[in-house]
């Protein structure tokens, strides 16, 4: 991983936030369009309807989230479905996403 | 003798132009000065202690000061009088600064040096994040490149902060997420390096030299401008060129620093340049070295080759160190020196000014320090 560089406006999530709405509201914190944030934040190259981050971070994609805004990556893991791991149909969907 | 430890994170590799460099610098612990070892001390050092040492010195040499000399204490102390008078309320405008110099007279150091304090004082006081729970930037720093025009000014800026949406955008969204950036991070000075590469008389010049204001106005900031000769570049002028006079209000509102070289016309400056020398003494780090290796046998040489600037002063003693280690001479002397090239500008003035050195025209040398000089000769 190269070195990540902090994002200077901060938006906490709110409890039971999901990713892609935390994520949103940091772009419009910083008047940013939610392709370069998620840029920056190392979630780039992917389609926005549906990410896959949005369904579970890999390790290297959380790590670099977690250096980039401060928020601590177990919070981070908790606001994708990966929460529901384990929970009926959720499970099949999560191991193809973070394959 | 094993390898000492490294005590400071490298920081050869770090550019100010981010906030992230700028603030390693500034946190950065002083250097640990290597031990000092006799000839034979360094004689008795195995072959890889030996090179983990004269490692240890070449970035020792290569990092000296900076130096509280004078002319850097003075503009400090008027750098912070500006910069925390600047407390008015939103709707006045602050007052700028402009340190203009030539070159290696330390200004850009002078600047940085303050910053750096200024940053590590705020975030002292204040935590590194903001009651909004934004990073806190105390100081932005943007260097400038010939040629730039307004939005790569701003982006440099969004640079600086590391802004998600720094490459992407119209001049406006630049312009608006720079000043977020300030006002959320709560950045209270910001300096502009390099001035005098802005070309003050084509469009993209008068289009920055206007933004400057427009920042004045705008932006919470103590704006802190470096550079070469920019009085004469038209940064106080009253209108430019085809009389916009939107330039005066940025000339009524900056307040000019200078800082000058070294002089040696009366014993006060002399005994300045005298601790500069001793100051530097103490510190070099070779095997050979004696007391008063600068300020008695060296003092007028350096004047001479430097004309009291401290930019070619520290480039000399510095590279005259590394000569001195990678050769083994391990002492300063004038025959040494005298294979060190330095800065055109000051080999230009050494000439003249070891003309009149020979004729005994001048001397960098205190009354004191003569007396002293000539008992140790008849001693």
């Amino acid at each position: 991983m190269g070195a990540v560089r902090t994002i200077p406006l901060r938006t906490e999530p709110v409890a039971g936030e999901a990713l892609d709405s935390w994520l949103e509201a940091l772009a419009s914190s910083s008047r940013a369009p939610l392709t370069q944030v998620a840029d920056a934040l190392g979630l780039g190259g992917q389609r926005f309807s549906n990410p896959r981050w949005a369904i579970a971070l890999r390790p290297t994609e959380r790590e670099h989230l977690a250096v980039a805004t401060g928020v601590a990556p177990d919070v981070l893991q908790r606001m994708t479905l990966e929460r529901w791991h384990g929970r009926g149909r959720v499970s099949k969907v999560l191991v193809t996403a973070t394959r | 003798m094993s390898e000492p430890r490294s005590e400071r994170p490298r920081l050869d590799n770090l550019t100010l132009s981010r906030k992230e460099g700028f603030r390693q610098l500034a946190q950065a612990p002083p250097r640990i000065q290597p031990d000092a070892l006799t000839a034979a001390d360094l004689a008795a050092l195995g072959a890889a202690a030996r090179a983990a040492y004269d490692r240890q010195r070449r970035n020792w040499h290569a990092n000296l000061g900076p130096i509280r000399t004078p002319q850097l204490a003075a503009l400090q102390e008027d750098l912070w009088d500006i910069v925390d008078s600047n407390v008015q309320d939103g709707d006045k405008p602050k007052g700028a600064i402009a340190v203009d110099a030539f070159p290696g007279l330390g200004k850009t150091t002078a600047v940085l040096h303050f910053a750096q304090k200024f940053h590590l004082r705020e975030i002292g006081e204040e935590g590194e994040f903001t009651e909004a729970g934004h990073e806190r930037w105390p100081v932005c720093r943007v260097g400038l490149t010939s040629n730039v025009g307004m939005k790569d000014f701003n982006r440099a800026i969004l640079e600086f902060f590391a802004h998600p949406a720094r490459f992407r955008g119209t001049g406006a969204q630049f312009l608006q997420r720079a000043l977020d950036c300030v006002l959320d991070c709560e950045t209270k000075v910001l300096i502009i390096d390099d001035l005098h590469f802005l070309r003050w008389s084509g469009r993209n010049g008068r289009e920055v030299s206007n933004h400057f204001k427009y920042i004045a106005n705008e932006f919470p900031v103590t704006l802190i401008f470096v550079g070469v000769e920019l009085a004469s570049r038209g940064l106080y002028s009253e209108a430019d060129e085809g009389g916009d006079v939107t330039l005066a209000q940025t000339a009524r509102r900056t307040t000019p620093l200078t800082m000058g070289p070294f002089a040696v016309n009366d014993d006060k400056r002399r005994r300045e340049w005298r601790n500069l020398m001793l100051w530097l003494e103490k510190r070099i780090v070779l095997a050979e070295k004696f007391p008063g290796m600068l300020a008695d046998e060296l003092s007028d040489y350096f004047y001479a080759r430097t004309t009291g600037h401290i930019g070619s002063l520290m480039t000399l003693v510095n590279r005259g160190c590394q000569r001195a280690i990678r050769t083994g001479t391990e002492r300063l002397d004038e025959d040494l020196l005298n294979s060190v090239k330095i800065d055109a500008a000051s080999e230009k003035a050494r000439q003249q000014l070891q003309a009149s050195l020979r004729a005994r025209r001048w001397t960098s040398k205190t009354t004191a320090g003569r007396s002293a000089t000539t008992k140790v000769a008849r001693g």
